[in-house]
This record gives structure tokens, C-alpha cells and sequence, in this order.
């Protein structure tokens, strides 16, 4: 018998899986790949480019070769490490990368057409005719990638968590365990994180992450974590997440880490049978599976000649130990001295044997295993991405941790205390068939190619080959190629230089990157108070950033169009109400209230009457209008600022801003009251009768303010108009205000009037003329641009006043706001062109048929506009195929005197 | 979860915080900002008394409160957050300004197995249901 299998006795194989449609037994605790090779399986992958059969070279993540697809539906995981995929009852994996099978894979024929696929193939295909491109790009396309992603949805639940902690260990190795134990008895709060399901020892007092990998490591001390609460595939206990993504925040991080070892180049280095060395220790001592029975030993250090002992004590013949050293420790096993691999051959799931150079000479072995090492390269990743340094060691021909600016230190092998090794030069006689990167297929002969291309940088080398990419990240390639670059170009590895270690270190789930951000989680919603009455009325909803809003309230088989247009029309006939929940609002209260608005608003305040308001804007430092909204005089000291719903966030932070660093010797408070008033806006000719009748109070004059009450429900009263109209907006505490809208409603209902949502309000506006922030008020426009310079208050100190004064705001060409009327639709966004081909002169902001009569008018900012009244232009979007011959006019369409919303 | 209805907001530019009556909690949101919980009925007597040394201004309308009962509520509040909730010395009387699963929120230990968070009301829903997922497959807080 030859090839990998499970050494006789131990526990019982109780698990059962499907690897390729077959089904196999496991033991409790096996990875994928121990169960594999203990059935006798060692072929388990199809290479990516030349479809090479490979097997299991590894027994951790740094597994470049063995790489299966996991899980059925939509719980089907590719590309997942067999090393890294303990086996649960139930599992199904494939192989990847192969068509029909894995024993007769049609892709193989890329063997033959090698000298077509050579480093930077892909790059050549560039060159020549485009036609030529578009027969590669079909063939590529295809050949692209490895697993396939599923499409259905998936069925799992993720979560992030944050955790704090004096010391995050990074590794439950001896040195970790130590590191933790140390920290624990110094009283430190400590995490401790393992990528196995259980530690080396034992250790209490820390909060141990199993099954949990360090992916990234940042600034300030910050880790991510992510935690696999089930395998790959794996059904999760309901109600719980499948993986977690922990973000800590440690005070100090210790990395024990471990060290990677490294393979050898030779040809058919890449067969199933080839292996490293302290990976075979691994499947004898964790899984009791020997991965062969005739094992060939090569090695540049001492650390391999412990792999000997363990085959032979598991029952396995160790035929040659080849050592490339002059000489090695004391063994009872056979040595050669001098020695390396030059190439093997092999069967279906093993090697047949292994040809090797001793001396001066050749000789071949019969062997079913070779077990590999060229030594070990720290694993420095999390190191390197905190920002360390790394420093070169001649005796392990590896870069080791070096100074690192933040509280991260190394430990263990991770910190260099690995075997050294005979720094030696490979003469390869195979170079073509001398894998250097396994998972991508990069041969020795590739780097030489790239180089005598002209690559010398190593980054330009990585890209042009792809060594060094995809899932494995270059763990077992990246000191091997360096190694031959730097033989290549004759200069020292650290001269050769490295590249850049980045997060993650394994592949992570666009799951648990998401977390809790998935389907309608990808942003909080956020509901309006009055969110149930409006429910009930089965409008069509509108997302308004993170809000939702009413559109419109259809009635039967109504299209938005025409609820709207009834809703409009309903304003302008008798009456409407609508929900202005969502504008901004801040309590402005203190002997420096005036003070405070006046260094906020560019309107005047101080002046304001108590019981009064007034429209106002508000500029960024640069001049640029901000915002708008109306500011009101509630009592001596007390006022209420009003904003738009989108920058409602950004006018907190800048009123904070004013308050705190502008102007902290002021008397002042400023509290966002956004949630605490629900708002109702009820506009129309009718308006003031209904709100007479329901407040048994006579409503005040256009921008007065009354307080009263609604269905018992105390309200604030702001006679403001964004219609046209004579309109009210009615302000109750958010959790009160569910009645007050029912009163509204009927009242308004009974008047002939509607509920009117965001479409309607939108027709309204921009026949009246109104502005609005995020359309006209696109952050680029300044109050003369957009005909607001006479309500500037003259004696400035305001922000936004000096920066008001830059001649090139003064510009008679600017983009400025104007009116634009036609027969046809105008489609919003067009640009405003004199015809076709023209340069544009200005773009469409908002368009709206008329609410009454017919015809469109649209607001638009046009460069020089305000003087260019009268003149024809093209209205053209090419992008909706919609155009419109439209007339410039003033930006006012409705009442232009204004009389109804005063009446 | 349940309207919070009885918060005000109260600055002061100049002076410390008044003494509030028996049953009204005071709770330092800011460096020169409190929360009253539950001091609706003084609002009168506290505007005297603060005069011209700071404002009151009413904020409950908008905020909703959640009370979270149970031994797990600081592993529930990890969830999705970015301030360290199961630091012991977080404990009742503080208050702490984070986020959770991207929505502002304050939280207020009120004892070992129980506290308070306080998010404006439209987030209610979102963190309503993100807690509901938790505690189910956890055996969390109520």
C-alpha cells in the first residue's frame, strides 16, 4: 500500500462527508485535508492556470494548493482551505477549477499551451488589433478566477462586536499562552485569539477567541477579528451568526504568530505528495494520519530530521533524508549530504518518486512522500500592517520583526526563534516546471522571463507575474521568489526588496464584513413620528436619505403623477396637510441668543419682534449658501431655528462649531429639538379657517407665531407658507402628535382637501420659486447667484461674509438661478444648451408641470442668467433621451406679488 | 423601548448644575450640558432658579428610551458598537455618547442588570430589531 492514510487504532470515524460527490468518514477534530488524505485521497485540486493536479502541502491557512468549494445554496463558500475546514456531519465539498472532474480535467491542455500562458501573457493579448482582444476576452474571462461565487441568497446572519482589552495576544502557541499568562498575572485585562478550534495549553483569566483570526491590524492599537462560529458551509444554531468580526481596541498587542515553512524549488515540486515537512509532523501528531509510507526527507535545517523520528515512530519508512547542507545532526536515518531535489514523478494521490542531486551525481528514490523545508519564514503580516519595520536575518534567510511605532511586539517564532538555515543557490535544471507561487502557477522560469522583460521592482515583478496574489497571499512563495529574484539580479534579498503586507491575512466573507449592514440593515431606517397614520393611509414612500417620507397618497388605481397632481391642486383650491417632521430644528435660548444667530444666519435677527419670524439662510465660510430655513422669536430670549431635512446633521455640527469655537465667550444655548416637534404643515386658501375652527383661536399673520392647542395636544404655531399659500406649520412633541394629525386630517378631508406628500410638495415649491438645498442650493452657489443678496444683512459678521467678498463671486457670468417655461416636459438635470453641440451654459435643478393650467416651468442655474432673461435655449438630457425648448424667465411662476400666502 | 417624554436638555455657560428635587435624575450628557430625567414638574422652579446662567430646553418629544433588564446587557450593547460597555467602572451614574449599529445614542447604567438608552425616536425601530436578533440567540437581555 502507498500513499497518505490513517495510522491504525484511535477514535472512531463517526463523521461522515462528501468530497466529490463520494462519501468519505472523519474523525471528530480532522480538517478536511487529514480526512482526505486518511481515506487516501491526494489529489484534492486542479492548479489555476495549467490545471495541474496538486494536493495537501500545508496543515494550516497558509495552504496555497488545496482549495475546495464548501456548502450547498446559498451557504456555498469557494476557494476555502481544506487545511483550514474541520469536518462537520454532513459536509459537501468539490473541487474547483476543473471540467468534467477532477481525475479527467479538459483544462489540462493549458499544460501543453504553456509557452502561450508564460508571466504577463495576459498583458501581451493587449497587443495587436482590438478585434483580436475580443476573441481573448471571452477565453479569459472564462479561465478567470477559481470557485465560483453562489448565486442565491445567503441564508446566514453576521455580527460585529467591539471589545476593549489592556493586551490582544494574537496566537495560542507555547509563546502566546505565555505572553497571555503573563499579562494576566500583572492584573491586565487580556484576549487571547487562536485560528485553531483549541489552544496549545491552558490558561484562565482572558477571554479566549477560538477559531478566530487576526485579519488586520491598524492604527492606534485597533484589531479586527473574525471569529467562525460554524464552518464554512455549515448550518448556524439558529438565532446565532455564523461569523462574528470583532473590532478591539488593546492597549498593547502581542503577535505570536508563528512561522510559516517555506518549500523547495524543483521540478514537479507542486505534485500531490509533496509536502512540507512540518506538516506531515502535524497530520501524525494532531489527526493520526501518516501522508505517506515512503517519505523522502529534504531540508536545509535541523528541524526536519524531527519530521523523520515522527514517520518512523507512526510506522511510516524514512527512505532518504536529502540535506543540502555539508553536514547535518546525528541520525539513525539514511543521510546524503549535498543533496537536493531535482525533480519527481508521480501517481493519481502520491509520488512514485523522487529524483535528486547528491553531490556530484544523481540518484532516484522510490517514494510515495516528499516532506519539504527550506526553512521558516516569520509571520510578520499583522506586524508590518501596525506599521513595523522589518529587519533582515542572514541565518534564517528571513525578515524578522523590527521596531514597530505603536505597542506591538513579537513573540516566539513570529519574533525569529525558528531553526536557521544554509543560505544556498539553487541551480534548477527545470526552471519551466519549478513552482515558485503554487496557487498561482508562477514557475521559476516566469520570474526570469519578467525579468529579462525589464521588471526590476519587486511590487512591478508581483504584478506582472501575479506572484504573491490571490487567496494565500504569497505565505509559502513570497521569500522563495525573492530568493530567486535576488539570485537573478545578484544583489541580497533585502536589497531585492519586498512587498507590502496588507489586511486581511486570510480571506474574509463579504458577510462578516457587513455584519448586522445586510438586505434592509445596509443603513438604519429612520422612521417619522407620525409614521402609523400615514401607514394607514397606503401612500407610495419615498427614501430620503436615511428617512422615509411619504410621495403621495394614491387613491384606487391613481398613478403618482396624479395623486400629486390632486394633492397640489387640493393646496391650491382649499386645503392640504403634510408632514415636516423631518426639517431641523434647534432651541436657541439665552441673553446671547440674537448674538449667536446673528453670526449664523446672514439675515438679520436682532430686530426680529417677539412672536415673529423670518426667512433665513445661512453661508459656509467661503460664502457658499449652506442651508436656509426661518429663524423665530418665540420669547425675549428664546428662539427656534429652522433647517432643511438633509442638513439638518451638518447644521448641528456647524452651529457647534459656531458655539464652541467661534464664539464660546457668548451666553447661549443650542439644542436640537430635529424629533422632539413632529411638524404638520397644513397650506391652502382654507388653511386658516381649519385651524381657527380646530384652535378656537384667530391665527396670526403671515411669519407670526401662536401657541394653542389640538385635540387637547398643546402645539406651536408658525404661519410660514413653502406653497404659495396661506399655510401653517404645527409643531407638537413627537410622541403627542399622532391626534393632532388625525384632527388635521379630518378637518382638512372635510374641507375638500387632501393629505399631500413629497411629489406634491415639489410641484408647489417650484411654481412659487423656493429654493432647495441639494438642487439650487448645490453648495456652489452664492446668495447673489441665487437672488437672495437684498436680504443680506449689510453690516456683515456673519460667516460666510468675507469670503463673500471675492471679486470672482461677483462675476456677471456665474451659473444663477432662473426660471425656464415650456410646452413639453422639462427633464430634470438637462443641461441648458443655445442647440445641439453647443457648449453648456447651465443645467435644469428642478422641473414640475404646472399645478393649475398647463404646460412645465423649471428652475435652472445658467451662467449669467439673471441677465438673459427672454432667451430660447435647448433643454437636452442625452442620458434620458428627453429634450425640451424651454424660455428663460424670472425663477417665480405662481402669485408673483405674493398676496395669497399673506391673505 | 418606550417614549422617554420626560427629558430636558439644561446648559449652563457659567455656573454647575441646580439641585434638582428627590426622583429627578441628573445625568451630564456634555461639558456644560445635563439631562433632567423626570423633572417635568420642577420646569417652572428651575427656569427661576437658573435665571440668566443657562436655558432649559425640552428634548423628550424626539427621544425614546429603552431599558435593557438582564445580565447580558453589556455583551448586548457590544453588538454592533464601538465604546467599551463592559469596563466596570461604567457603571450607574455615568453616561456615555456612542453610536450602535451606526444610530447616536446615550447610555445610562442604572445597575447591575439594567440600563438605559436613550436614541432619537426614528432609530427606535432599527435597534429594536437589531436587539430582538441578539437576545434571541444569545438568551440576552430583555
Amino acid at each position: 500500500m502507498s500513499g497518505p492514510s490513517r495510522i491504525p487504532g484511535g477514535a472512531e470515524s463517526t463523521l461522515r462527508f462528501r468530497f466529490d460527490g463520494v462519501e468519505y468518514r472523519a474523525r471528530p477534530g480532522d480538517t478536511l485535508a487529514a480526512a482526505l488524505l486518511a481515506n487516501g485521497v491526494g489529489r484534492v485540486a486542479r492548479s489555476f492556470k495549467y490545471h495541474r493536479p496538486r494536493g495537501v502541502m500545508a496543515a494550516g491557512v497558509e495552504e496555497p494548493n488545496a482549495l475546495v468549494t464548501v456548502g450547498v445554496g446559498g451557504r456555498t463558500e469557494p476557494n476555502t482551505r481544506a487545511t483550514d475546514l474541520y469536518v462537520y456531519d454532513g459536509l459537501v465539498a468539490v473541487s474547483q477549477n476543473r471540467w468534467p472532474s477532477l481525475a479527467f480535467d479538459l483544462g489540462a491542455i493549458n499544460g501543453i499551451a504553456a509557452p502561450f500562458l508564460a508571466a504577463g501573457f495576459y498583458y501581451k493579448t493587449f497587443f495587436g488589433p482590438a478585434s483580436r482582444w475580443m476573441l481573448y476576452e471571452k477565453f479569459i474571462r472564462r479561465a478567470a478566477g477559481m470557485g465560483k461565487a453562489p448565486t442565491a441568497p445567503d441564508p446566514d446572519a453576521y455580527e460585529h462586536r467591539a471589545a476593549f482589552c489592556d493586551v490582544l495576544v494574537v496566537g495560542g502557541g507555547a509563546a502566546g499562552i505565555a505572553a497571555a499568562r503573563k499579562a494576566v498575572a500583572a492584573g491586565e485585562r487580556v484576549i487571547l485569539v487562536e485560528q485553531q478550534r483549541a489552544l496549545s495549553g491552558s490558561i484562565e483569566g482572558v477571554r479566549m477567541l477560538t477559531r478566530t483570526t487576526a485579519s488586520g491590524l491598524w492604527d492606534h492599537g485597533f484589531a479586527t477579528l473574525a471569529e467562525r462560529l460554524v464552518e464554512p458551509g455549515q448550518t448556524p444554531t439558529p438565532g446565532q451568526p455564523a461569523q462574528r468580526l470583532w473590532h478591539v481596541r488593546a492597549t498593547r498587542i502581542v503577535l505570536a504568530t508563528g512561522a510559516i515553512e517555506r518549500p523547495l524549488t524543483f521540478a514537479g515540486n507542486d505534485r500531490p505528495g509533496v509536502m512540507l515537512s512540518q506538516a506531515v509532523r502535524s497530520y501524525i501528531a494532531r489527526f493520526d494520519v501518516l501522508p505517506g509510507e515512503r517519505v523522502v526527507i529534504a531540508t536545509n535545517n535541523d528541524d526536519a530530521y524531527a519530521t523523520a523520528d515522527a514517520i518512523a515512530a507512526a510506522g511510516g519508512e524514512v527512505v532518504a533524508i536529502l540535506d543540502s547542507r555539508a553536514s547535518g545532526p546525528a541520525t539513525h536515518f539514511p543521510v546524503f549530504t549535498d543533496a537536493v531535489p531535482l525533480s519527481t514523478s508521480g501517481q493519481t494521490h502520491h509520488l512514485a518518486s523522487v529524483k535528486a542531486r547528491v553531490g556530484a551525481g544523481t540518484r532516484r528514490f522510490d517514494a510515495d512522500l516528499l516532506a519539504v523545508s527550506g526553512g521558516f519564514t516569520p509571520v510578520v503580516h499583522l506586524h508590518s500592517q501596525a506599521g513595523g519595520k522589518l529587519d533582515w536575518r542572514e541565518d534564517l534567510q528571513a525578515f524578522v520583526p523590527g521596531a514597530s511605532p505603536q505597542a506591538v511586539s513579537s513573540v516566539g517564532a513570529a519574533a525569529g526563534e525558528v531553526p536557521a538555515i544554509a543560505a544556498t543557490v539553487a541551480v534548477l535544471p527545470d526552471p519551466k516546471h519549478s513552482f515558485i507561487d503554487f496557487q498561482n502557477d508562477v514557475t521559476a522560469s516566469d520570474l526570469d522571463l519578467a525579468w529579462a522583460e525589464g521588471y526590476r521592482s519587486v511590487e512591478h515583478l508581483k504584478r506582472y507575474t501575479t506572484l504573491g496574489m490571490a487567496t494565500d497571499q504569497g505565505k509559502t512563495s513570497n521569500m522563495a521568489a525573492l530568493a530567486h529574484l535576488a539570485s537573478v539580479a545578484g544583489v541580497t534579498i533585502p536589497q531585492a526588496g519586498l512587498t507590502t503586507f496588507r489586511p486581511p491575512f486570510t480571506p474574509l466573507t463579504l458577510g462578516a464584513l457587513a455584519g448586522a449592514d445586510g438586505g434592509g440593515h445596509a443603513a438604519p431606517a429612520r422612521r417619522i413620528a407620525l409614521y402609523d397614520r400615514h401607514q394607514r393611509l397606503n401612500p407610495l414612500w419615498q427614501p430620503l436619505g436615511l428617512w422615509h417620507r411619504p410621495r403621495a397618497y394614491p387613491i384606487g388605481d391613481e398613478t403618482l403623477h396624479a395623486a400629486a397632481l390632486r394633492e397640489a391642486r387640493a393646496v391650491r383650491t382649499t386645503a392640504g396637510i403634510v408632514d415636516v417632521s423631518t426639517l431641523a430644528k434647534f432651541a436657541v435660548t439665552g441673553p446671547d441668543a440674537a448674538a449667536f444667530l446673528e453670526i449664523v444666519c446672514a439675515t438679520g435677527v436682532a430686530k426680529l419682534a417677539v412672536g415673529r419670524g423670518r426667512y433665513t439662510f445661512m453661508l459656509r465660510e467661503d460664502g457658499m449658501v449652506m442651508d436656509d430655513g426661518t429663524v423665530w422669536r418665540i420669547a425675549e430670549t428664546r428662539y427656534l431655528l429652522t433647517s432643511s431635512t438633509g442638513g439638518a446633521d451638518r447644521m448641528e455640527a456647524h452651529l457647534s462649531y459656531a458655539h464652541h469655537v467661534l464664539a464660546p465667550q457668548l451666553k447661549v444655548s443650542v439644542v436640537a429639538q430635529q424629533e422632539h416637534f413632529a411638524g404638520i404643515a397644513l397650506a391652502g386658501p382654507l388653511s386658516r379657517e381649519i385651524l381657527a375652527a380646530l384652535t378656537g383661536t384667530e391665527m396670526p399673520a403671515h411669519m407670526g407665531v401662536a401657541q394653542a392647542a389640538i385635540a387637547g395636544v398643546p402645539v406651536l404655531i408658525l404661519a410660514a407658507s413653502y406653497s404659495g399659500e396661506r399655510a401653517f406649520e404645527i409643531y407638537a412633541e413627537g410622541h403627542l402628535a399622532g391626534p393632532v394629525w388625525d384632527a388635521l386630517e379630518v378637518a382638512t378631508r372635510a374641507a375638500g382637501g387632501y393629505p399631500y406628500g413629497l411629489e406634491a410638495l415639489e410641484f408647489l415649491r417650484i411654481e412659487k420659486g423656493h429654493i432647495v438645498i441639494g438642487a439650487e442650493g448645490d453648495g456652489r452657489t452664492t446668495p447673489h447667484d441665487l437672488s437672495l443678496e437684498k436680504m443680506l444683512r449689510k453690516a456683515g459678521g456673519f460667516i460666510g461674509a468675507s469670503g463673500l467678498t471675492r471679486p470672482a463671486l461677483a462675476a456677471a457670468d456665474r451659473a444663477q438661478l432662473v426660471g425656464l417655461t415650456s410646452d413639453t416636459p422639462i427633464p430634470e438635470g438637462a443641461m441648458l444648451i443655445a442647440h445641439d453641440g453647443a457648449p453648456v451654459e447651465g443645467h435644469v435643478t428642478s422641473a414640475a408641470g404646472r399645478v393649475i393650467g398647463t404646460g412645465a416651468v423649471a428652475l435652472g442655474l445658467l451662467g449669467g442668467g439673471r441677465a438673459r432673461l427672454g432667451d430660447v435655449l435647448l433643454a437636452s438630457s442625452p442620458t434620458r433621451g428627453q429634450s425640451a425648448r424651454v424660455t428663460v424667465t424670472a425663477p417665480v411662476f405662481y402669485d408673483v406679488e405674493g398676496t395669497r400666502y399673506r391673505e | 423601548m418606550a417614549a422617554a417624554g420626560d427629558v430636558i436638555a439644561l446648559d449652563r455657560w457659567d455656573a454647575a448644575p441646580p439641585d434638582v428635587a428627590a426622583g429627578t435624575r441628573l445625568l451630564q450628557v456634555e461639558p456644560r450640558r445635563w439631562w433632567l430625567i423626570g423633572a417635568c414638574a420642577q420646569t417652572d422652579t428651575l427656569t427661576a432658579q437658573i435665571g440668566d446662567t443657562g436655558a432649559l430646553s425640552p428634548i423628550g418629544g424626539g427621544l425614546t428610551r429603552a431599558t435593557l433588564t438582564g445580565a447580558g446587557w453589556r455583551e448586548v450593547l457590544t453588538i454592533s458598537g464601538c465604546f467599551d460597555v463592559e469596563d466596570p467602572r461604567f457603571g450607574v451614574g455615568k453616561i456615555a455618547a456612542t453610536t450602535l449599529h451606526h444610530v447616536p445614542v446615550w447610555i445610562a447604567p442604572t445597575g447591575d442588570e439594567m440600563c438605559e438608552v436613550y436614541l432619537a425616536n426614528s432609530y427606535a425601530p432599527t435597534l429594536h430589531e437589531l436587539w430582538s436578533r441578539s437576545a434571541t440567540g444569545q438568551g440576552g437581555p430583555s
